[in-house]
């Protein structure tokens, strides 16, 4: 042992004690920079050589400077992420069909069933009253705008989260092409070092990134030997080394409530995604257009069918003298029950009364129609005859499948009763509403036009108010079509459903906030920096750099007596 | 984020968790200021229903009675103004019956001139057009008392003298309550009595089922339950749904072609039963049976309790009413009514013939006797076997009978015939016999001889003591007594016996008005003399069971008729049917009393029930100002403190003593 090699040993120790400076510095520096991981300078004892018997030390050495960080931590808080990001976008879909439900005030669907159940039993106050008639018709419009505009929005919803996707796509492309470049880069400047922390701003940057995409996709990454990171999406890369495969949006066909998906360019297959905010998007279109929007159609065709059975069956103030059907027969010759989408038929028959005002007769007239589900069933056009052979009326399927009766002359007027069958609500003659989902519900033009044809009586064209009754006991009361709920209980139970779905989607995900804080709480415990800790540090390393100069000093004060001793 | 919270660590602390965890409590102390802000401002509880669902579909249930109910007292308030209005009407209907009495106490106790009369005619004019324009009086535009065709002036007068109704007997109903109807409208049958009593057919029409015959209208009316039935041949056994069927053809159609083992079954409707074999006619046993809890095989009379049953196995009688639709060849069994011809309708002094030549169905007979301007309602009778007729029209007499030909006797529609009672002749005052004999009888002989009614009850009875009397069994001399086969009304008649100044001559016995009563003495005469064809004296009586409406429209015109004509006779009747008339009228008044005191009674618990479920609501849905208040202030104390933490946090460092 040499004084000479004392003041290497101490000169070494000054270096790493202002490397430590600098690595403190830097953390210092970044103690708040958003995803800055914070750094150590790694110090070791510098190899010792022997001298006899003796292993002399050599002080210390700087190995590296590694950052602090809990790999399975920042993988879980990732994974959390991604499911977090789904869930609460998922909520964040439903809660805007909510505010468009807009229920727990009077401006809602419920209130406007009541209003107009409501202004059908004024109608059975006041049947002699026209005005009254017209406005029980303008609130079955405002219930059957409410219900449209409910549909609106709920397509508006859709096309957000497809409007959503696109932007996810872009963004997608965006951080795996930077992944892919700083892979490149980390590997660069590491250069095949195994510190696996030696790129350290680089990293830091990947580290964020990674970050950023696991909120819109789940995705598993794995740090190879090189310091590249492959990212991997439901079982495809989509970024290994310094490549990234780029994503696009495409149309899918084979699912109407998903006309969009996002693909990989190069096989154009679908990314499957677990997580994230694009699952949650793909959800939440799946439940706005699936779910909520085929309950609202059903509640929307519930209300329609029923209104419009009772309807059909009752007669206005005033007979009619044509009438034309809303349903498209598209197949005449078929039994009435396959003869378009959707119809509902039973067993039985109904009454068509015909009043010759010239004569001042009304004879009545049944049609039978039966159901029996064979061949022999009758058929739109055999109904058509059947009332074709009724002195002064005539009835046809028109080359638009549009099912038409009218008189022959002007003294003649007719009017429907006692349908057991449904076939004319099936092929929307007398009805009230016309459409048959949320979308396309509305009142019947001719109704709009002359609230005389509002069928509120079940004795005759005029005499009371019978049927006005019973279409409000389609609101109020029970109906075997419904399991025995009213229909102002089908949508209560409509409404119910979907407060409920938001209520358990947003109870998950407010677990899932929870355990990602968990998570963040302890990534930022190991990773972020400490001032006092970095002050504490400051202290040793200038300690040390004092302690070292000391030697030094002392080495040299040694050497200055030998060289005086010559 | 509502319920998320910042956890803490244990281990390590960096700055920047200090950092994030301080501003994420701030984020939450924010967001629940938010909330309770909203929840003041608002003053709900929540605003989303997904927010506490349980409370919000109570909420959504509770604001759905509150706009329920309120629909309720909307209609129970319309229907107390119409019960209120039809009441005051009904109550100046009370004293114009009152007036009408005195009227008629005058007229029977002291007035006997002319123009005292006169006078007494004007004053009842004037009441009748009083009734006339409080029976068509309106509120609202709605006629009070026509029933179901409100914009239908009810009463009106005809050329005829007599006071027509044209409304019908629909009662309007509203919503009082879950499954409560209040009737808004008053009948005027109730009210006024605007109808006879129906002319109910004596001749059961017999409808025969057809294929097409409804399942509801079997049984007599009842219907018959609608389900499965099960056959069976001892080994095999099927089970078939006939729950969709609507007509006997349905059932008939289901039923044939099925197979029971490898035996097809043929069902056929055969009079009005069913009957069911095996198709191959070759015996053997087949068992029928009702299925689960239902009905129908028994309904339809094909259940079998013996264990080998005879085949075919027929049903029973399905017993079907009368429709509108039902065919005149379905009548009588199937036998058919051969319906030309026609029947005549008298209104007091108006004949109205009706053709019922090529009707087709009962529909077509109804319609002509409906629209012959008659002033009647003909409609299928409530056992659904018979036709009736109503007459509508009030103040004159009202028979049925024939023009030519038997069809009114066919139909048993002829409003006199042998089996009415003597008591109901003449508006149900009976005949009026003295003691002992009744008739005198002078035959053409010039001989005489007496015959007491006595025993008799209806006028076959009547008949057949004059036609068997002791003393009236010589050919030669045999008067014969039989109802007027064309009009209505008895026919006496006796041969000529060709002496000179022969005459047949028939005569009330002491203080008996019998032969007045039965209407072959004119009323004011003495006797009746018979009138020849050159082969036979014939005494034509009148009919002395004339029909007429029962109301009050009916007794003040004949109250009027009978002061003008001066005819004390009638007066009785017409007091005792003005008693009937002002009972009818308070009877009404009565009923609208309740119905008042329901409608208050339904107000008060409706309103109630809107209270209530406000009370309810607003326990769920309401903030809580003094909680929210309070909430308020703790979560600010809460937000300043994070304030200062974060302060405080970051104003300590070990850099402060380098």
């Amino acid at each position: 042992m040499s004084l000479f090699s004392s003041i290497q040993q101490s000169s070494n120790a000054l270096r790493v004690a202002q490397l430590g400076l600098q690595v403190t510095g830097n953390n210092v520096s970044n103690a708040n920079t958003p995803g800055y991981i914070r750094q150590r300078l790694v110090q070791a004892p510098a190899n010792g050589y022997q001298q006899g018997n003796l292993v002399i030390g050599q002080g210390v050495v700087a190995v590296g400077v590694q950052q602090q960080i809990d790999y399975f931590v920042t993988d879980r808080l990732r994974e959390t992420q991604s499911q977090l990001s789904y869930q609460q976008s998922l909520v964040d879909g439903l809660q805007n069909l909510q505010d468009a439900l807009n229920e727990l005030g009077d401006q809602d669907i419920s209130s406007a069933l009541s209003r107009f159940s409501n202004s059908l039993q004024d109608v059975a106050n006041d049947p002699q009253s026209n005005s009254v008639r017209a406005v029980a018709i303008r609130r079955g419009e405002e219930l059957s705008l409410a219900v449209r505009t409910l549909s609106d929005k709920t397509k508006s919803v859709q096309q957000q989260a497809t409007q959503e996707i696109a932007t996810v796509s872009t963004e997608i492309n965006r951080l795996t092409d930077s992944i892919a470049n700083l892979n490149k880069r980390i590997v660069e400047t590491e250069g095949g070092r195994i510190s696996n922390s030696d790129a350290v701003g680089l990293r830091d940057e990947r580290l964020s990134k990674m970050n950023e995409l696991s909120e819109l996709i789940d995705f598993k990454a794995t740090e190879q030997s090189n310091g590249a990171v492959t990212i991997i999406v439901g079982g495809d890369y989509l970024v290994a080394d310094g490549f990234s495969r780029q994503v696009k949006v495409s149309l899918n066909s084979s699912d109407s409530a998903q006309p969009t998906e996002i693909r990989l360019i190069d096989t154009d297959s679908k990314l499957n995604v677990t997580g994230g905010r694009l699952r949650g998007l793909y959800e939440q279109r799946t439940a706005v257009g699936g779910s909520f929007g085929s309950q609202l159609d059903s509640f929307a065709k519930n209300v329609i069918n029923i209104v419009n059975r009772v309807h059909s069956q009752g007669q206005g103030s005033i007979g009619f003298s044509s009438v034309t059907g809303e349903t498209v027969v598209s197949k005449p010759k078929s039994p009435l029950e396959q003869a378009a989408a959707g119809i509902d038929i039973d067993n039985g028959s109904f009454r068509i009364d015909v009043r010759d005002a010239a004569t001042n007769t009304s004879k009545s007239y049944e049609i039978n129609v039966r159901q029996l589900g064979d061949f022999s069933d009758t058929t739109a056009e055999q109904i058509a005859s059947s009332i074709n052979a009724i002195d002064g009326l005539e009835a046809s399927i028109g080359n638009d499948g549009r099912f038409r009766i009218k008189s022959d002359s002007e003294s003649i007027s007719f009017s429907f009763a006692e349908d057991s069958s449904g076939a004319l609500s099936a092929l929307g003659i007398n009805t009230f509403f016309v459409g048959d989902s949320a979308s396309n519900i509305s009142v019947r033009n001719e109704l709009t036009k002359d609230s005389r044809f509002l069928a509120v009586s079940l004795d005759g064209p005029g005499s009371g108010a019978r049927n006005a009754l019973a279409l409000t006991d389609a609101f109020t009361k029970g109906q075997s079509q419904l399991d025995g709920l009213s229909l102002q209980e089908n949508y209560e139970s409509f409404v119910a459903r979907t407060a409920q779905d938001i209520n358990s989607q947003q109870t998950i995900t407010d677990g899932l906030q929870n355990f990602r804080n968990a998570l963040e709480a302890r990534h930022l415990g190991i990773s972020g920096v400490s001032l006092d800790e970095e002050a504490a540090n400051l202290l040793l390393y200038q300690r040390a750099f004092q302690a070292s100069s000391r030697v030094i000093s002392v080495a040299n004060e040694l050497f200055d007596t030998l060289v005086n001793i010559v | 984020m509502s319920n998320s919270f910042y956890p803490v660590v244990a281990g390590r602390v960096s700055d920047s968790l200090n950092r994030t965890r301080s501003l994420s409590q701030l984020q939450y102390d924010q967001i629940a200021l938010n909330k309770l802000q909203t929840q003041i401002a608002s003053g709900q509880r929540f605003t989303r229903p997904s927010d506490d669902p349980g409370s919000a579909i109570r909420v959504l249930a509770l604001q759905r009675l509150q706009e329920n109910q309120g629909q309720r007292l909307v209609n129970l308030k319309s229907a107390e103004n119409y019960l209120g209005t039809s009441e005051i009407a009904l109550a100046e209907t009370n004293d114009l019956v009152n007036n009408a009495k005195s009227i008629l106490l005058e007229a029977a106790n002291t007035v006997t001139s002319d123009s005292d009369r006169q006078a007494l005619v004007f004053q009842l004019d004037n009441q009748i057009d009083r009734l006339i324009s409080l029976g068509n009086r309106q509120y609202q535009d709605r006629y009070l008392f026509a029933g179901g065709l409100v914009r239908v002036a009810p009463f009106t007068t005809t050329t005829n003298d007599g006071i027509l109704f044209n409304g019908d007997s629909l009662t309007l109903n509203t919503i009082g309550d879950q499954d409560s109807l209040i009737g808004h409208s008053i009948s005027s049958e109730q009210a006024f009595g605007v109808s006879s009593q129906g002319v109910i057919g004596l001749t059961d029409l017999a409808p025969l089922a057809t294929l097409q015959t409804k399942l509801e209208n079997l049984n007599n009316g009842q219907g018959i339950t609608k389900g499965a039935i099960q056959l069976s041949d001892g080994n095999n056994q099927v089970i078939i749904d006939l729950a969709k069927s609507h007509r006997l053809g349905d059932i008939v159609e289901t039923l044939n072609g099925k197979t029971l083992g490898d035996r097809e079954i043929s069902a056929t409707l055969d009079g009005n039963q069913i009957r069911i074999d095996f198709t191959d006619g070759l015996g053997g046993t087949l068992r029928i049976a009702n299925v689960g809890g239902g009905r129908l095989a028994s309904d339809l009379g094909i259940e079998t309790v013996v264990a080998a049953p005879g085949l075919p196995i027929v049903g029973r009688d399905l017993q079907p009413v009368l429709t509108r639709n039902t065919g005149l060849d379905q009548l009588l069994g199937g036998a058919g009514f051969d319906l030309s011809g026609s029947i005549k309708i008298t209104q007091g002094n108006r004949d109205y013939a009706i053709d019922l030549t090529g009707s087709q169905t009962i529909e077509d007979v109804l319609i002509k006797i409906n629209n012959s301007g008659a002033g009647v309602r003909a409609d299928i009778s409530t056992d659904g076997r018979r036709l009736q007729i109503k007459s509508a029209l009030s103040g004159v007499d009202f028979s049925i009978s024939e023009v030519s030909g038997n069809l009114a006797s066919r139909l048993g529609l002829k409003t006199f015939h042998g089996n009415i009672r003597l008591d109901d002749l003449n508006h149900g005052q009976g005949i009026y016999r003295g003691e002992g004999d009744d008739l005198e009888i002078t035959r053409t002989d010039g001989t005489a001889f007496k015959i007491s009614l006595a025993g008799a009850i209806t006028v076959n009875d009547a008949i057949a003591i004059i036609n068997n009397h002791v003393d009236n069994q010589d050919p030669a001399l045999k008067i014969t007594a039989a109802v007027n086969n064309s009009g209505n009304g008895l026919v006496f008649s006796t041969p000529l016996s060709g002496l000179p100044d022969e005459k047949f001559v028939i005569g009330n016995v002491g203080g008996s008005q019998a032969a007045t009563g039965l209407g072959l003495i004119p009323p004011g005469e003495a006797e009746a003399i018979g009138s020849s064809d050159g082969t036979n004296f014939t005494i034509t009586g009148k009919d002395s069971n004339p029909q007429e409406v029962d109301g009050l429209f009916n007794t003040l015109l004949r109250l009027r008729n009978a002061i003008r004509d001066n005819d004390q006779s009638a007066f009785a009747r017409i007091s005792t049917a003005l008693d009937d008339d002002a009972n009818r009228v308070t009877a009404v008044r009565g009923r609208i009393g309740v119905d008042q005191q329901q409608i208050e009674s339904l107000q008060y618990s409706n309103e109630d029930q809107i209270l209530k479920a406000t009370e309810r609501q607003s326990e769920i849905l309401d903030t809580d100002f003094a909680s929210a208040v309070a909430e308020l202030n703790s979560r600010q104390a809460a937000y300043e403190a994070s304030l200062r933490l974060l302060a405080a946090l970051n104003s300590t460092s070990l850099f402060n003593y380098l």
